[in-house]
């Protein structure tokens, strides 16, 4: 009895000493271990899907950070003067919108989109460099995982080089903890990257030609396409100024999508549905003009922008009406400002309409049967959706970045720049957005003012303000009769009482961020 | 562990109960002398039974029956008469002032044994700095919560009760914050057995709780010892033959002790139209407010309502509490079986915890040289939860900021929110918080079941091996349904419902040799072993929304027709240790204690899986010493000091690896598989290292009337584990890395005067306080900052900050320079073109600053217990000084008027004729925005005195029980939370509090809040009796 009670003990011990070799591996199950990744196509698929997610790369730039906040493009559209955001929370918003920004309270907001796009390239580099070394993914089918990734890589670099100017340029994935400390590559160097990657993407990447919306929502050769005749135009604009050479490409470039046999095309105003109306529902939202966009759905991943088309006074359950606002908080990020909304005519430019662009006014049919109008300030209509605010509180729309209209204008721009006519391209903006068509002037610099103030007009609400006037370091003034034109950029008035300074043209380096890699200096100027 | 403490109690008991029976059979034979009889009770009043009561230098004497009295033949009156008992100091008193005499207890007296990691020692061998609280002490106020006991008794061990709901949350650091990623809780072994959860065990079932607190004490615990330990005892079965069965019961009531103070009705409509009277000045579109609407108003457009929100969101909480407990012991075994029952209140409404207690401990000495013990309880409890607010529209924000003009319901019945009429939609919508709570379901269930089973074998008189099995498992499910017409909640949504279960393993088995041996002068006691533990935690989760009807609630997740994706997760970690003890004393008056743990722990890289954890702790008890026993005012004198080795490996599972992060990416309208790569692999990590220096004295004086004990520390904690901050360009925003390095230092104090020691009346007085200093010495490979959070919208780089040379946690943002005067704009103007700023708007300094701290310097408790006759008093009083609080809810309750209610302090905003105050102009947030930003006018004075417990008790005289077979009624009426004294620039309910509790920046939450729950004000009376 005593002496088996002493063997029972022993073998306790005994027993969970055997098992200690194993016992301290770890072996995750929950979550892959790298070793394990890109051993499958499926694999490499579910990498490239979490490029089009929201929490990464333009997904990320374009997602509403918070209800009052708004997204981070909303926020350049801010700092350009051109739209408003009085409601911001994040005192770093306010502080662009005062050309305030410093690198003490701007880095923490710079710092996410620095890192948010950063995150992105990381992702990108990690798929090619293991799907081009892959031996278990048949070659036919690397081409086009590796044209998005590509894709993806260039885009998220071009947003940092026009936001930073010269950034690391990182182009291969990290897998130890050596050389992690990249220094600044040249602005040229980004510029020539990005390029490399798109010109991959459409010779070699194997992309359907044909728009998203038709592509299963991927992107397509078009998208490489659009981003990179944009690229070619920016390269040809501050600060490379690259001039005529970059202007060809950005013609050829644009001019290829406009005569491919894809499917791309601008939306037309048919009797009763304007293109300006097409897109905004979100019927279209898979429809030929879309070149890239993010994508959303009611029932899976719902986009908040309908509570941005109506004021904060707006009645909720409106007055001798069923009909109720489902959201609970409406509010006002994204405003035009004065100045925007005074570029347009509003009398003959359609997209200035009431219920086309933009608002003014909602009207209703009250239950004793009369018409009733409620005023509201002027708000953005492009992502009205009566559904999601009447109904559901939960909107499909698709949010677009880049559609036929740019690739209009990027043409005229480019050709006109080159002494080239840009009727062909500039006529079929003109002609669907005005109701009697103006007159395209004869001088190159007229015909630049009208292209240019044609891209204030017809891509607002898309995030292309701020990158355009940094390109041109031009800014609008507008004339009785709503003649554009433009003077410099620096030394102007952003509409709240604060000039453009040198400084503003490029964003500080976060300051943690130069912390962490001291590679970095030095700090951009002015900061 | 349980063996060992037998040993020691029930030698001289046995001894001495022989000695007496002889002495008193003896005694009968003569007579012709005088009898005196007389009371022996402890410091509580309470009767003390089977003292040993003996005439100085003769075998003659007695024992106390169960009601304290004795009766013993003295020859003359003054013959000295000595008292004894295990547990309490021995008293020496001449006959003549023997009547009462009251016997104090040695846990004050530092006589006792205490539970050391994988032993027990007299308190005096120890050389580290140990502290024990016993029951009494936990329970010397009515807690729900085994932390809450603890809170004040313990000097360098801070809790912080940080939120009035039951079941709230308590945070224990000892000897300061020494992490910054990993935990800064405390190990917590409960008979043994590593406990995670603490505050759901029952403390009616605890004996006693051990703090260690240095190396010497903690480096048993190697790799998990740096945050301090927490040895926990819990009671078993009777002591000597026979049943005791106790039973306590109280009965509380708790309401809110003061209420905010914000705007009536009539001043909300004032601020408001005020602001927006004020929109020309930023560019808006002027505005009116309408006061017509027939729901809000009457004709002449006076509020309707005027609600108090505080008050119909709180109640007066009644909680009861029941325990029971039957202890037995017979020749060779002994049982006990405790049953709790609470049902906590909260003074939100709804909030409740209600918590059963089951627990069984058997003794049983199998043959003479081996004892089995088993120890097992199940813990079941339910806890409605109101959480505290970090942002949203949580009912402790409701409370505060829904406007007055909004009726609970109106005539009709139908429940009102802040969008009830159409012509204030401008409100930030909000839903009725009374509304919430009433209909919400957040419920947390949890059942734990936790014990061990030992075998201990005595091999030799001086040698013993112990064998131990211990298991904690716990299934935990989280209940959420929020209906479908809870406005901005899930109205949305048309209902939202969730269901989540937890389930926790675990098990250690851990074996040990105990070698103990007196040789002459020389003591020594040995301890080796080793130890394995495994912990797999694993979850399910479903949640659904779109309900057709609120029926179903959580209870059927397929009713909802938009589900969620499920959800699962697994992880799990394990620990393999050697661990060796060697403690030895001469004369007793030299000792040394060395201690070493080998720990090996899967979370950590592959090429540092163990760790090695040394200590050395030296004690010298002078007042053996012959030059000092010559002082006899010198009870004890004792200085010990420490130094040692200790890690802390509490980081997440799979930190060393790089995994990749899987879930869903939509496109082209439906879900896929996404995937992407969330770190990079560190194969050298480690755990975190703390270097500790200890230095101790222990001194009584005057028979025992003064006790001091005092601790000075140094510990350095190097290797910290951090996300090492690497460039964000490599797609990574950190590294989990040994990096970096911090100190604490510190004093603590504690004091215990018994200024009257009367027959009749008592009166002791302690002190507990404690001084802590933390600094960051390093950090990651530049010592460039690190902002660790919480992260939150107007905060979005965080409150706090780890900078070099500075505390850990420091708050961080602008100072608050006041407001922009007229004049200032005007000139500012003038001078720059681009000069952004209005008159009346907040005026901040260029830069970020450090503008305080979430930790106290000082903090502490003074406590005096005060005892006549039957009655006994405690006054219990909590101070805490040097810390800050981050106010975050003044973002919303002052820079927001328009969307909310605000707290009366806007009615000191600037205007043209009061430019000189920190408020800013009142601004109608809607249209013209708000300017709020982190700074200095948010953060306030922490320090405060509270009056933690007053308690009054009655003892019933034994001898009024005797006849019902009662061996002790005592009842008692007491107070929590009786009075709070604060600084006027916190603006808060209670200043010790914490809104951020959420993983990731846990330890730097403190202090900061965003709206509270509030902490109550509490009367309970309660009766304890023992049969």
């Amino acid at each position: 009895m005593k002496h088996s009670n002493i063997l029972i003990g022993l073998c306790l011990l005994s027993g969970a000493l055997c098992s200690c070799n194993k016992f301290l591996e770890e072996s995750p199950k929950s979550i892959t271990p790298v070793d394990a990744y890109f051993q499958s196509v499926s694999q490499a698929e579910s990498a490239i899907n979490y490029l089009y997610g929201k929490g990464t790369g333009p997904g990320r730039f374009y997602n509403i950070n918070g209800l009052y906040d708004g997204t981070n493009s909303f926020t350049l559209d801010n700092l350009s003067g051109l739209a408003n955001n009085t409601v911001a929370q994040d005192p770093s918003i306010r502080h662009f919108a005062s050309l305030t920004q410093t690198v003490g309270n701007a880095s923490n907001y710079l710092g996410a989109i620095w890192s948010g796009f950063y995150s992105s390239i990381a992702s990108a580099n990690t798929i090619i460099n293991k799907v081009t070394g892959s031996t278990t993914i048949a070659e036919g089918q690397k081409a086009p995982l590796l044209a998005t990734a590509r894709f993806f890589r260039a885009i998220d670099y071009y947003y940092l080089v026009r936001i930073f100017g010269s950034v690391p340029l990182i182009l291969e994935p990290y897998s130890s903890l050596e050389n992690l400390y990249a220094p600044r590559a040249s602005v040229d160097s980004v510029y020539a990257a990005i390029v490399a990657d798109l010109n991959w993407a459409i010779d070699k990447g194997g992309l359907a030609d044909k728009p998203m919306g038709s592509n299963g929502n991927r992107i397509s050769k078009g998208s490489a396409q659009v981003v990179l005749a944009e690229v070619y135009l920016t390269m040809a604009g501050y600060p490379l100024q690259k001039g005529a050479e970059s202007y060809t490409k950005a013609l050829e470039v644009a001019q290829a999508l406009i005569q491919s046999t894809g499917g791309y095309a601008l939306f037309a105003t048919d009797d009763n549905t304007t293109a300006f109306d097409k897109l905004r529902l979100t019927s279209y939202d898979q429809g030929s003009a879309y070149l890239y966009f993010i994508e959303y759905n009611g029932n899976i991943q719902s986009s908040g922008f309908p509570e941005y088309t109506l004021p904060n006074s707006f009645p909720v359950p409106i007055p001798n009406s069923d009909l109720k606002v489902q959201y609970t908080l409406m509010t006002t990020p994204w405003t035009p400002s004065n100045t925007l909304l005074s570029l347009y005519d509003s009398t003959n430019d359609i997209r200035r309409h009431n219920r086309q662009f933009y608002h003014n006014s909602f009207s209703y049919i009250s239950k004793s049967g009369s018409l009733t109008t409620i005023k509201i300030p002027t708000l953005p209509f492009r992502w009205y959706d009566s559904t999601a605010i009447f109904e559901t509180a939960a909107s499909s729309k698709y949010i677009d970045v880049y559609r036929m209209a740019d690739v209009y204008l990027i043409a005229a721009e480019a050709a006109n720049a080159l002494g080239k006519d840009p009727t062909a391209y500039l006529d079929p903006i003109l002609s669907r957005a005005y109701v009697h068509k103006p007159s395209i002037p004869v001088s190159q610099k007229d015909r630049r003012d009208l292209i240019l103030a044609e891209r204030f007009r017809e891509l607002a609400m898309e995030g292309h303000f701020w990158f355009d006037l940094i390109r041109t370091r031009l800014y609008p003034d507008v004339s009785a009769g709503h003649t554009v034109t433009f003077s410099p950029l620096v030394g102007h008035d952003n509409g709240r009482g604060q000039k453009f300074q040198n400084k503003d043209l490029l964003m500080p380096l976060p300051s943690t961020e130069m912390q962490r890699n001291p590679a970095l200096k030095p700090q951009n100027p002015g900061y | 562990m349980n063996a060992k403490c037998f040993i020691y109690r029930d030698f001289p008991i046995k001894r001495m109960l022989l000695f007496l029976l002889c002495s008193i059979l003896l005694q009968s034979a003569f007579g012709q002398q005088r009898l005196i009889s007389g009371v022996v009770k402890n410091e509580e009043g309470q009767p003390l039974g089977g003292v040993s009561v003996v005439l100085k230098n003769t075998k003659t004497g007695t024992l106390t029956d169960a009601n304290g009295h004795f009766a013993l033949q003295v020859a003359t009156m003054d013959q000295v008469l000595e008292f004894s008992f295990v547990g309490y100091t021995p008293r020496q008193l001449p006959a003549m002032s023997a009547r009462e005499v009251v016997l104090t207890s040695v846990s004050r007296n530092m006589d006792s044994v205490v539970v050391i990691g994988y032993g027990a020692m007299k308190k005096t061998d120890v050389t580290g700095s140990v502290v024990s609280v016993s029951s009494k002490e936990l329970l010397s106020k009515p807690v729900t919560n085994a932390l809450e006991g603890l809170q004040g008794r313990v000097p360098g061990v801070s809790v912080s009760l940080n939120s009035g709901a039951p079941g709230g949350l308590a945070s224990v650091v000892i000897r300061g914050m020494g992490s910054i990623n990993s935990s800064t809780d405390p190990l917590y072994v409960v008979d043994g057995v590593a406990m995670t959860n603490i505050q759901y065990l029952n403390p009616g079932d605890i004996k006693s709780m051990e703090v260690l607190k240095d190396a010497s004490a903690t480096a048993i615990y190697g790799a998990r010892g740096s945050n301090g330990v927490i040895l926990v005892t819990t009671k078993r079965g009777a002591t000597t033959n026979g049943t005791v069965v106790s039973y306590d019961f109280s009965i509380s009531a708790g309401h809110l002790p003061r209420e905010l103070p914000v705007l009536n009705s009539e001043q909300f409509l004032e601020v408001l139209s005020g602001g927006m009277a004020n929109n020309p000045l930023w560019g808006a579109a002027p505005r009116t407010l309408k006061r017509t609407d027939p729901l809000l108003f009457d004709s002449q457009g006076n509020p309707l309502y005027n609600t108090d929100w505080q008050r119909e969101v709180t109640r007066t909480a009644i909680s009861n509490n029941h325990q029971l407990s039957i202890q037995h012991r017979g020749d060779h075994s002994s049982t006990g079986v405790f049953f709790n029952y609470t049902n906590n209140q909260g003074i939100m409404l709804h909030s409740n915890l209600r918590r059963y207690n089951l627990r069984f401990a058997h003794d049983l000495s199998l043959s003479k040289w081996v004892d089995f013990g088993v120890n097992l309880l199940y813990n079941y409890s339910k806890e409605d939860i109101v959480g505290p607010g970090t942002g949203g529209n949580t009912p402790t924000r409701t409370m505060i900021e829904m406007p007055s003009i909004f009726p609970v319901r109106f005539p009709d019945g139908s429940w009102a929110n802040n969008q009830s009429s159409s012509d204030y939609s401008f409100l930030d919508a909000a839903e009725n918080p009374v509304k919430v709570l009433t209909t919400q379901t957040n419920q947390d269930t949890r059942s734990q079941v936790f014990g061990n089973a030992f075998f201990n074998f005595k091999i030799t008189p001086d040698l013993q091996f112990k064998t131990q099995f211990g298991i904690d498992n716990q299934d935990i499910r989280y209940d959420y349904y929020s209906p479908s017409d809870l406005m901005n909640i899930s109205a949305n949504q048309k209902g939202v419902a969730s269901i989540t279960n937890e389930q926790i393993r675990y098990w250690q088995q851990e074996n040990y040799l105990t070698y103990d041996k007196q040789m002459g002068i020389h003591h020594l006691n040995v301890v080796a072993g080793a130890s394995w533990q495994k912990r797999i935690d694993q979850t399910l989760g479903g949640s659904t929304q779109n309900f057709a009807d609120d029926f179903y609630r959580q209870y059927n997740l397929g009713a909802g027709s938009q589900p969620n994706p499920p959800s699962s997760n697994y992880s799990s970690w394990a620990i393999n240790s050697y661990f060796a003890r060697a403690s030895y004393n001469l004369k007793d008056r030299y000792l040394v204690t060395v201690t070493e743990r080998a720990d090996g722990s899967s979370r950590f890289g592959k090429t540092n899986k163990y760790g090695y954890f040394p200590s050395i702790g030296l004690g010298y008890i002078l007042s053996n010493e012959d030059f000092i026993k010559k002082a006899d005012w010198i009870s004890f004198l004792k200085i010990r000091g420490s130094y040692g080795i200790t890690g802390n490996t509490e980081i997440g599972a799979y930190q060393s690896l790089a995994t990749v992060s899987s879930g869903t990416t939509l496109i082209n309208g439906t879900r896929e598989a996404s995937s992407y790569i969330n770190g990079l692999a560190n194969p050298d990590l480690k755990w975190e290292k703390t270097k500790q220096t200890d230095i101790g004295l222990e001194l009584r004086m005057f028979d025992n009337r003064i006790s001091f004990e005092g601790d000075y520390y140094y510990k350095l904690t190097s290797d910290l584990l951090l996300n090492k901050p690497i460039p964000t360009s490599t797609g990574f925003d950190g590294v989990m890395s040994n990096i970096g390095s911090m100190s604490n230092q510190g004093v603590e104090l504690s004091l215990t005067t018994q200024n009257i020691r009367n027959r009749d009346l008592a009166w002791r007085t302690s002190i507990v306080a404690s001084y802590n200093k933390n600094k960051v010495v390093s950090l990651g490979s530049n010592n460039e900052d690190i902002f660790p959070g919480p992260f939150w919208g107007p905060v979005s780089d965080g409150f706090t900050i780890l900078r070099v040379g500075e505390p850990a946690g420091s708050f961080w943002g602008y100072e608050r320079l006041g407001t922009y005067s007229e004049q200032e704009v005007a000139e500012g103007k003038a001078k720059d073109p681009n000069y952004p700023y209005h008159a009346g708007e907040e005026k901040e300094s260029a830069d970020k600053r450090i503008l305080g701290k979430g930790t106290p310097d000082w903090t502490g408790s003074f406590v005096n217990n005060i005892s006549y006759k039957g009655f006994d008093l405690m006054v219990d009083l909590q101070f805490s000084q040097g810390a800050s609080i981050a106010q975050a809810f003044l973002f919303s309750s002052e820079d927001r008027t328009g969307y909310s209610n605000s707290l009366t302090s806007v009615l000191n905003a600037w205007t043209p004729e009061n430019q000189n105050t920190p408020i800013q102009q009142w601004r109608f947030a809607p249209d013209a925005g708000q300017s709020a930003a982190f700074d200095s006018h948010w953060v306030a004075n922490g320090s405060f005195i509270r009056g933690r417990n007053i308690v009054l008790g009655y003892n019933l005289p034994a001898r009024l029980l005797a006849s019902a077979k009662i061996k002790s009624l005592r009842f008692y009426f007491s107070g929590q939370n009786v009075f709070l004294i604060k600084s006027s620039s916190y603006k808060g309910y209670d200043p010790e509090n914490i809104s951020w509790n959420t993983p990731g920046a846990p330890a730097f939450g403190q202090n900061i809040e965003f709206y509270q729950y509030p902490k109550p004000r509490t009367f309970t009376f309660g009766l304890s009796a023992t049969f």
